[in-house]
């Protein structure tokens, strides 16, 4: 008897605990307990018929307001498929301490492979210009990026491609046989033309009239020995600072010679 | 009586524990990540080294799009979004995160010669290290009859020449350590992705295993992801050819 009254104290127990708890009561008799509601009606799952919950009926839509837009589907996150992303670096062949540098295949020194991106200091041309070719030809494209580099040198950054290239959506002019752009680095277009009826060298002397401060005479020659410079960095080399010591020289003399004693008469 | 007594005690104990938090043990079990599980003899994740013991600095990252996060700044390399690629595997399964974000990088910047270079590798075996890349390089100009491309590859710690490359328009190939996003897992990985803007206040990843998201963060966190918390060389590969020009104005 005390034992039965025991087990009939449990079971009560076990019942009140999962009540008071308000917990999913469905573990004890099997199914899941939880309300499944969609649209206006709510209902239970499996093994219980279903029982239709009255929901009070929602307001008369108005009229004038149109139907909210529907909110966007939430693209699920992608996962490989067999749950693994790839990725690919072979860490155990990198150089993890020693500092390693390759330009082009080969095995160079930092202050090589750093010159090759612009110099230890870091020299930036973002802001040189751009000279961009666009032509369905590749060869003759290819021809006159050779002609243009060969006469303008790293003066100015070059683009090329095909008229239905992708960098060239955002609003370039892309009919010309071929058309060639000299933009600031900004965009401003500065030159274009859209053929090459006066040849190749008159796109070099457009884009050369297109950025002035390019000037070739200024291109350094690096087999010349540095010209002489006077202290301050004045530049013997240069034809106007030249003009201007030979003008004070002229003027200083003219001035003594103006001021000097005249000799005395015999 | 005393078992009586033993019950009810019992059941008050368990409905005043019970109340707040339903059950005091899980009547549907869920997988609940255990962070102090030590690592697994077979690994899930050949690449994915031991998870990092991060004592994380004050880490600003976010995903995005084409702003960064505070909107103060609009990304330097806008590959289009049909040319993000998706990682995969090469002809030994082993993944071409390397030759996925060179392909990146030979798009945006006009590298003819390796604008295949992802697909090339398909049938053949993946993994990718400094030298591999030299070689595969090399190999598809070969093929093309075309001379190699101006690039370098940098093995350093040194970030400043990654924001020099991306203020000039080009596209870096990086090492990436770890997703200060929480992307897989917060693990450590050995991946490559690419640089599409670095400044002083903001760098950001275009990620081929997430294509559709550009991952935002500030420098310090970014070198960390860039030499696995400073512990390693980071490595890039850049090609020296100046990406695209900007939109023509007047």
């Amino acid at each position: 008897m005390r034992r039965l009254s025991l087990v009939l104290l449990t079971a009560v127990a076990l019942v009140g605990l999962a009540v008071v708890a308000n917990v999913d009561a469905g573990w004890l008799f099997g199914r899941p307990s939880r309300v499944v509601c969609t649209g206006d009606s709510c209902s239970l799952p499996a093994r219980q018929t279903p029982v239709a919950v009255q929901v009070p009926a929602p307001a008369p839509a108005m009229p004038a307001i149109a139907a909210p837009p529907k909110a966007p589907t939430v693209k699920p996150p992608y996962l490989p498929p067999n749950g693994v992303f790839p990725t690919g670096v072979i860490a155990d062949k990198l150089s993890a301490a020693d500092e390693k540098y390759h330009q082009n295949g080969q095995e160079v020194s930092k202050a090589v492979a750093y010159h090759a991106i612009g110099g230890q200091g870091l020299i930036d041309d973002a802001n040189k210009p751009y000279v961009c070719i666009v032509d369905p030809d590749a060869k003759r494209r290819q021809d006159v990026v050779a002609t243009l580099k060969r006469e303008l040198g790293d003066k100015v950054k070059f683009w090329d491609g095909p008229p239905d290239d992708w960098s060239y959506a955002t609003g370039h002019k892309t009919d010309g046989r071929p058309t060639i752009y000299a933009q600031l680095a900004d965009g401003v277009v500065k030159h274009r033309q859209d053929d090459l009826a006066d040849g190749v060298d008159a796109a070099v002397g457009a884009v050369r009239k297109a950025f002035p401060e390019y000037a070739p005479a200024k291109d350094p020659d690096l087999r010349k020995p540095p010209a002489p410079t006077l202290p301050g960095g004045f530049d013997l080399s240069n034809f106007r600072n030249q003009l201007a010591i030979a003008l004070a020289a002229i003027v200083g003399g003219l001035v003594a010679f103006l001021r000097g004693k005249p000799p005395a008469p015999a | 009586m005393r078992q009586i007594f033993g019950i009810l005690l019992m059941i008050v104990g368990a409905c005043v524990l019970g109340a707040p938090a339903g059950l005091p043990f899980p009547l549907n079990p869920q997988p609940v990540p255990d962070a102090k599980k030590p690592e697994e003899k077979k690994r899930l994740f050949p690449l994915i080294r031991k998870p990092p013991t991060m004592a994380t600095p004050a880490t600003i990252a976010a995903k995005g799009g084409l702003v960064s996060p505070d909107g103060s700044e609009q990304i330097a390399c806008d590959l289009p979004q049909k040319f993000h690629l998706r990682n995969r595997g090469g002809s030994d399964r082993a993944g071409l995160c390397v030759f996925c974000s060179i392909q990146h990088a030979s798009v945006w910047q006009h590298q003819w010669v390796t604008q295949d270079i992802f697909k090339w590798m398909w049938t053949r075996p993946g993994g990718g290290w400094p030298e591999k890349v030299d070689k595969v390089i090399a190999q598809m100009a070969k093929e093309q009859g075309k001379p190699v491309p101006a690039y370098v590859q940098f093995q350093d710690k040194d970030i400043e020449v990654l924001k020099l490359a991306c203020k000039t328009a080009r596209m870096p190939s990086i090492t990436y350590n770890y997703s200060p996003t929480g992307n897989y897992r917060g693990q450590f990985i050995d991946h490559m992705v690419s640089l599409v803007h670095a400044t002083d206040k903001w760098f950001a990843v275009l990620d081929n295993n997430f294509p559709d998201d550009i991952e935002w963060m500030d420098p310090a966190t970014f070198k960390n992801v860039y030499t696995r918390m400073g512990r390693r060389n980071g490595w890039s590969v850049i090609f020296l050819d100046p990406g695209p020009p900007p939109p023509p104005k007047n």
